[in-house]
């Protein structure tokens, strides 16, 4: 599965290295998408909020990336003609997401790394910084995960990733990507705990506030909603997968 | 112009087909600005923030912002002829579409008025919001000259349009350019706070944009804020912006077409 993985990876990477406007696209877009929201709270709140809102808004970026890379793989390859290559392929489909989650993860450590750096020049700096990295490696992981059924369910009901672009800002929304999700009400509450990212936004907080002892629990209902993800993920992909291979509609829109 | 407005009726003949498309495009303008709204209201509530008991109020300050994100639904729509240009590419239908007998301006033409239907639609909520909360002193003349201001910044986007259709034909992947340049809008246009406070070199940036000086005028006349310059000088720095980036767009697309149809359209 390894060295599967890496082929595919590889062939991405090689794929996006011809397209030089990509990499300048990646290095400053997440800075200018999120700094209105984390430039608002410089306007209004102080210093700690302007870490808190970086931190979330990065995150959710970091999910728009996945749901793109990994919720909308099987569409991209749909669109440039090569999905049934890949369907004929002795590869799984699980696999082939695996390596698309990993690629992401390269392209987001890469637009993190510009980001942050982007914003130290403009006066807004994060707090325990190495922490923070390995938060975000571990993220790609839990993320991937909630990608996975974001990918089964795009692979049945195609037409979904017209609204990707409207699913991701609802989740960053509902999982406090600029405000703590302890100031909703209750029934704004029950949105956000079923969504990966709010945990992933609450230990980064956490973090930067220096308040590590309140990740654990955070850390294992985490752990709980991302695998729960991932096995109604693999489940509905195998369905799926299935379901198309029988009637042959790999490339019907 | 006939063979045109036959591609716009086929293209609103597909969307009609995809009305999940309108679901997504309805809701996401009010998305986009619901993180600010949520940080605002519960930042308000909870007396973590204790700004708008001293300047404005949470109303006020998303009046100002959904303003802002009409204007900007409007300005930003054309840019998508581009995406479309590169999807067209991605499905490898370009070609097939270029050798239609219709002008490469047609093109434009047909898919702006896609997107400009498709625009009006989304921009339905943000409207009627925007006329709650922001239209405090309503006037016909600020009214008009408000919607001059947008049929002005409407121009200068289709120089840019016109100059990301020619690089995108030559170079392939400059609808990663108009994504960057989309994304950056919202922050070096002023869609949520003004650009006098942006640091220096991003409010260098800012003021090279025509839509920023386009927002700032909308705003005025609409909700009575004040004005970066003077009113005759800040029409006059908009009308020039319009002007050079019409300009540019132009003769930019005129050469890059040439170029690429000399070079073939196939491949991505």
């Amino acid at each position: 599965m390894m060295i599967e993985i890496f082929y595919l990876v590889k062939k991405d990477l090689k794929i996006r290295s011809k397209y030089k406007s990509i990499w300048l696209n990646m290095a400053l877009t997440p800075f200018f998408m999120i700094s209105p929201y984390v430039f608002s709270t410089k306007l209004i709140g102080t210093e700690s909020l302007s870490q808190e809102v970086l931190i979330g808004t990065l995150l959710w970026y970091w999910l728009t990336q996945y749901f793109f890379g990994v919720g909308d793989g099987f569409g991209e390859e749909r669109m440039e003609g090569t999905l049934v290559t890949i369907i004929i392929s002795p590869v799984k489909l699980s696999t082939f997401l695996f390596a698309k989650g990993f690629d992401t993860l390269i392209m987001n450590l890469y637009l993190s790394f510009f980001t942050f750096l982007f914003f130290l020049f403009n006066g807004i700096k994060i707090n325990n910084i190495v922490p923070i990295f390995v938060l975000l490696l571990i993220s790609g992981l839990y993320i991937t995960f909630f990608s996975f059924f974001y990918a089964a369910l795009a692979l049945w009901k195609r037409r979904i990733n017209s609204i990707n672009t409207t699913i991701q800002y609802f989740l960053g929304v509902f999982s406090g990507m600029t405000t703590d999700i302890g100031l909703f009400p209750i029934y704004l509450k029950a949105i956000s705990y079923i969504i990966p990212l709010s945990y992933l936004i609450s230990i980064g907080r956490n973090i930067i506030n220096s308040n590590f002892s309140n990740n654990i629990i955070s850390f294992l209902i985490l752990n709980i909603v991302s695998f729960t993800y991932l096995f109604l993920g693999l489940y509905l992909l195998k369905k799926v997968e299935n379901q198309t291979r029988k009637s042959g509609g790999w490339e019907s829109w | 112009m006939v063979n045109s407005l036959f591609l716009t009726k086929a293209n609103i003949l597909n969307a009609k087909k995809y009305k999940i498309d309108w679901y997504g495009q309805f809701l996401t303008p009010l998305l986009t600005i619901l993180p600010v709204a949520f940080m605002l209201y519960f930042g308000t509530k909870s007396g973590m923030i204790g700004f708008f008991s001293k300047e404005k109020s949470f109303i006020e300050m998303m009046g100002f912002i959904i303003l802002g994100a009409a204007y900007w639904n409007y300005v930003e729509v054309l840019w998508n002829v581009i995406f479309h240009l590169r999807y067209l590419m991605k499905v490898g239908q370009l070609e097939e579409i270029f050798i239609m007998p219709i002008s490469s301006f047609g093109y434009i033409f047909s898919w702006s008025v896609m997107g400009f239907l498709k625009v009006t639609v989304e921009s339905i909520p943000i409207l009627i919001l925007s006329i709650i909360f922001s239209i405090t002193d309503f006037t016909i003349y600020n009214f008009l000259m408000s919607i001059l201001v947008l049929i002005i910044s409407i121009i200068a986007s289709f120089g840019f349009v016109f100059l990301f259709f020619g690089l995108t034909l030559k170079l392939k992947d400059g609808d990663e350019l108009v994504s960057l340049l989309g994304n950056a809008s919202p922050l070096i246009g002023g869609m949520f706070f003004s650009v006098t406070i942006l640091p220096f070199g991003l409010r260098i940036i800012s003021y090279i944009f025509p839509f920023t000086w386009g927002l700032d005028l909308v705003r005025h006349f609409l909700i009575g804020t004040e004005t970066i310059l003077d009113i005759k000088n800040q029409f006059i720095v908009l009308i020039a912006l319009t002007l050079f980036y019409l300009f540019l767009g132009i003769v930019s697309f005129v050469v890059l077409e040439k170029k690429s149809r000399k070079n073939g359209l196939q491949g991505f």
